[in-house]
């Protein structure tokens, strides 16, 4: 996890806390609307310029695709679940897993709803990827290989992919990527599809 | 409506990506301009947080929240994934 995301979350607490004028507060909204926008562009970019992925959906069938989905429905209802226990409205907790460890944009998209909603979306998701690196060993070992990468969600594509690959092989690391990117595809929609029911 | 929006832009971006029509300049410079925008975002959430005292007196409790929300969600997406696994594996060996 980079030192700067946390840097920059921990300085505008501060700034917001002790500096900003209370007279913007109300202009906060559209800011992260327009640098939402920006920061999508740049992920489709991204997605766009990597033309692998197509082929090897092909090459391994598309029965994997049922493990993103797989991942996505978990992660859903057992955030509702968990959201049950705590008491949480479910469209909450849902729209929380549904960022499914991708917490930079999950608590942006949350945080123009509610800024406490955005403050347990960065916090959950930051929760899921620290538990993700720490148990995806353990799982590939214990449970199974397509099991470990359902903890990475999102990440499965990126921060998780290398201890994915080192603890299952190169089969299991393929599947993680198309994962992690179907998941990543899926944040955008499902996060303000879930807190808007 | 909002979902359309952020759908739009991710596949304009995505096309534009694979037509390769972007120079070579730009797509050099994509990754910093992706972390920027990012880095920004996350200052301007954390001024959000900042500037809501709920919030803030609340951060202790939130934290218990958000870990009983990570642990749930990382359990139930590890038995979905159980349920269909000996399928999705079979596939792969029936495609070797």
């Amino acid at each position: 996890m980079n030192i700067g995301i946390i840097a920059a979350v921990a300085s505008g607490i501060v700034v917001g806390l002790f500096l900003f004028p209370q007279q913007f507060v109300q202009h906060i909204g559209i800011i992260i609307d327009i640098g939402l926008c920006a920061l999508l562009f740049f992920v489709g970019i991204d997605i766009g310029r990597n033309k692998d992925i197509i082929n090897q959906i092909k090459a391994c069938g598309f029965r994997i695709l049922l493990v993103p989905v797989m991942i996505a429905l978990g992660s859903i209802v057992g955030s509702i679940a968990g959201g049950s226990v705590l008491g949480l409205p479910f469209n909450e907790s849902g729209a929380i897993g549904a960022g499914f460890g991708w917490y930079s944009l999950s608590a942006i998209i949350l945080s123009d709803y509610s800024a406490e909603i955005g403050a347990v979306a960065f916090i959950t998701n930051v929760c899921r990827e620290l538990f993700a690196l720490m148990a995806i060993p353990f799982i590939a070992k214990y449970i199974g290989k397509l099991e470990s990468i359902a903890p990475a969600g999102a990440t499965a594509m990126d921060t998780s992919l290398p201890i994915v690959s080192r603890a299952t092989d190169s089969n299991t690391a393929v599947i993680s990527f198309i994962t992690g990117v179907v998941l990543s595809l899926l944040v955008p929609v499902l996060v303000p599809l879930m807190i808007a029911l | 409506m909002r979902i359309l929006l952020y759908m739009v832009i991710i596949l304009i971006g995505a096309w534009l990506g694979a037509g390769g029509k972007l120079s070579e300049s730009f797509t050099g410079k994509l990754s910093k301009l992706q972390f920027g925008s990012l880095l920004l975002l996350l200052f301007i959430m954390g001024v959000n947080i900042g500037v809501n005292e709920d919030v803030i007196n609340g951060f202790y409790k939130l934290g218990f929240q958000a870990v009983v929300l990570a642990v749930f969600s990382i359990a139930f997406s590890i038995m979905f994934v159980k349920l269909v696994s000996g399928f999705v594996q079979r596939g792969g060996k029936d495609s070797e």
